[in-house]
């Protein structure tokens, strides 16, 4: 086995065992060969907006992870300034920040605290970065909607 | 430099028999204006790392730091020993903490004791024999160092700047960190991109662009543009693209970009097509009457004054004339401009296809010139071996052809120059120069050209021929690189502020 794959594999193991408060991911088959692309789910933080919501992301391991970021969208629907409507996020670690002592745990925690403090300054989707700067309450009733609407885990 | 361009005059004449001896060119290297004020310096690869290697040996000396550290600070500065000088005398710590030189035990900690024996990239524990690390002390097994390399040498030279793997870490990896991982091809690999590191940082120092070429040049002064590579290769300094002497950079790239462009093809549309009246498709007319059918839309209408042709027949003239068009004409409308505009293309167009017409000769040309290069050699060798001629004497054959070469280069871009070149009394002088040089490149070239075959038969056993062959050709050598000279000399002096 490769040692990318070694590495996903020590990744899955690790996560099963001791998995970060919030979220859960997991390859979205049984099949081996399918390794590379997992699903996560990750809870909408208490102190913000997307509070009650239940996200999905698709993640995807370049093989020549960990020394290259692995790709994550979200495929949920999400009002942020940092996440477009492809579901693509703006994130340094999943760009050159990256560093192979990172792993997928890692970057869903990042994510998750990206949904509680969204970086403004350094926007994927201008308009909303702009209401949250200049309106705050109505970009948090904006997303709250959102999440409503589109990250129901009941509807 | 010596210069033989003032004999020129009194060779032309006082050339005899008695001269057959003087071996004309053999003492005149390649000469030319560029060598007159050649101010670069060309070296191997061996000799350009050993001048990195003299420079980090320096700075080692001044700030007292061991190899690595010195070649870390020299990257960060992009190899400016007088920019890394001042900030480190001006604030030792914090250069040091920039370049990546001491690690942040606040923002990146050492690992805990818990993963101490994991390496952090692949987490499987870590054999004795097998851990590098860097001062920080974040550990990795060789494997994953060898994998962290290889994926960073894809990403060009720059790569030479890593950090320490671990997340939000400072340090620079160090050289010998590189040295001691790495192996066989990679490792040369990673020499080339530690050598381009320090040759593409530092401005007036260029690689010849020819593929394979190793050489690189250092423009001392920085102020020739062309360079000759020893490979042979002209090229521009400044823009690294094929010497396009007498043109600037941005002229040669706008003319390349202009042969390239399609706005060439959308000048002819406006000088040969009209829009179709009803659904604007561009249609060319190339022969018949006025009375035009749209292949597309099937719309009929007159060529000369767009109308209709529903209201045109004998009244209005004809087939092949309009008296509609000769009024419209007459009373100043849109469609005189449209006129004035076709007109205007049409005669830019013209104009382009002039100049093109003769650089696109001159590149032909010179091509031609360059095949010819073996059949001298040929040629040359059989002189030597079967009518025992000297070689020093048939070294003529080989520099003029360089000759030819050299003139074609510089002649093609003259029209590149000529096109871009404002109407003033100056370009009645650069006409001149150009026409000189191009009569005497040609009449060059023909020498060369020649049938050599009587030179060659057995039955001849005079040498006479052949030596005034040589003399005539020398002689009109030594006017082609004169004209050469003062062309180059003219344009790089005085013509070329009036261009944009």
């Amino acid at each position: 086995m490769s040692n990318s794959l070694k590495r996903i594999h020590k990744e899955l193991n690790d996560l099963s065992k001791d998995p970060p408060a919030g979220c859960s991911s997991g390859p979205m088959s049984e099949d081996e060969e399918d390794i590379r692309n997992w699903s996560a789910a990750i809870v909408g933080p208490d102190e913000s907006p997307y509070s009650g919501g239940l996200f999905f992301l698709n993640i995807t391991f370049p093989p020549d992870y960990p020394f290259k970021p692995p790709k994550v969208i979200f495929t949920t629907k999400i009002y942020h300034p940092n996440v477009n409507s492809n579901g693509s996020i703006c994130l340094d670690i999943l760009k050159e920040q990256w560093s192979p002592a990172l792993t997928i745990s890692k970057v869903l925690l990042s994510i998750l605290s990206l949904l509680t403090d969204p970086n403004p300054d350094d926007p994927l989707v201008p308009d909303i970065a702009q209401l949250y700067k200049s309106d705050i309450d109505k970009y948090n009733e904006k997303a709250a909607e959102w999440t409503q609407n589109y990250a129901n885990p009941l509807s | 430099m010596e210069s033989h361009g003032d004999s020129v005059e009194e060779e032309c004449e006082g050339w005899d028999d008695e001269e057959y001896e003087d071996p004309a060119l053999e003492n005149t290297p390649s000469e030319n204006t560029l060598a007159k004020i050649k101010d670069y310096r060309i070296y191997t690869s061996e000799e350009i790392m050993e001048k990195q290697g003299k420079i980090i040996q320096n700075v080692r000396e001044i700030l007292g730091v061991d190899e690595d550290d010195a070649i870390t600070a020299l990257k960060h500065f992009s190899w400016s020993v007088e920019q890394l000088e001042e900030k480190w005398f001006s604030d030792e710590d914090k250069t040091k903490y920039q370049c990546g030189l001491v690690p942040d035990d606040s923002k990146c900690p050492p690992p805990n004791k818990k993963y101490a024996d994991l390496c952090q990239i692949c987490f499987l524990p870590l054999k004795k024999d097998k851990i590098n690390s860097l001062k920080c002390g974040h550990i990795f097994c060789r494997q994953c160092w060898t994998d962290f390399f290889d994926t960073k040498l894809l990403e060009g030279y720059h790569c030479v700047m890593s950090k320490c793997p671990q997340y939000g870490c400072p340090l620079t990896v160090t050289h010998s960190i590189w040295k001691q991982i790495l192996t066989g091809k990679h490792l040369q690999r990673y020499l080339k991109f530690h050598c381009k590191s320090y040759t593409d940082e530092t401005k007036n120092i260029n690689w010849c662009p020819k593929p394979g070429c190793n050489f690189c040049v250092e423009n001392v002064s920085y102020v020739v543009s062309e360079v000759e590579c020893n490979c042979g290769h002209f090229f521009c300094f400044k823009c690294g693209e094929d010497s396009h002497r007498p043109c600037s950079c941005e002229l040669a790239k706008k003319w390349m970009m202009k042969n390239k462009s399609e706005s060439e093809n959308i000048t002819w549309m406006i000088a040969n097509t009209k829009n179709c009246p009803k659904c604007q498709r561009p249609i060319e007319k190339n022969q018949g009457c006025n009375h035009m059918t749209c292949n597309m839309c099937k719309h009929e209408f007159c060529w000369m004054c767009m109308g209709s042709w529903t209201e045109h027949g004998n009244a209005t003239g004809g087939y092949y004339k309009c008296n509609k068009y000769e009024e419209m004409k007459s009373s100043k409308n849109d469609l005189t401009k449209l006129e004035e505009e076709r007109d205007r293309a049409k005669h830019e167009l013209k104009k382009y296809m002039f100049f093109f017409e003769r650089y696109s000769n001159h590149v032909k040309a010179g091509d031609h010139a360059n095949e010819m290069k073996p059949k001298i050699e040929i040629l040359i060798e059989k002189l030597n071996t079967e009518k025992s001629y000297p070689i020093a004497e048939l070294h003529f054959l080989k520099e003029g052809l360089d000759e030819v070469i050299r003139c074609r280069k510089v002649l093609k871009w003259t029209y590149a120059y000529g096109f871009y070149l404002n109407d003033d009394k100056e370009k009645a002088l650069f006409e001149n120069a150009q026409e000189m040089l191009e009569k005497n490149a040609d009449r060059l070239h023909e020498y060369l050209e020649q049938d050599f075959e009587p030179f060659l038969c057995e039955e001849e056993l005079d040498k006479k021929p052949f030596y005034q062959y040589k003399s005539n050709l020398v002689n009109c050598y030594k006017v082609t690189k004169q004209f050469y000279t003062n062309l180059l000399d003219g344009l790089e002096r005085g013509l070329t502020n009036n261009i944009i």
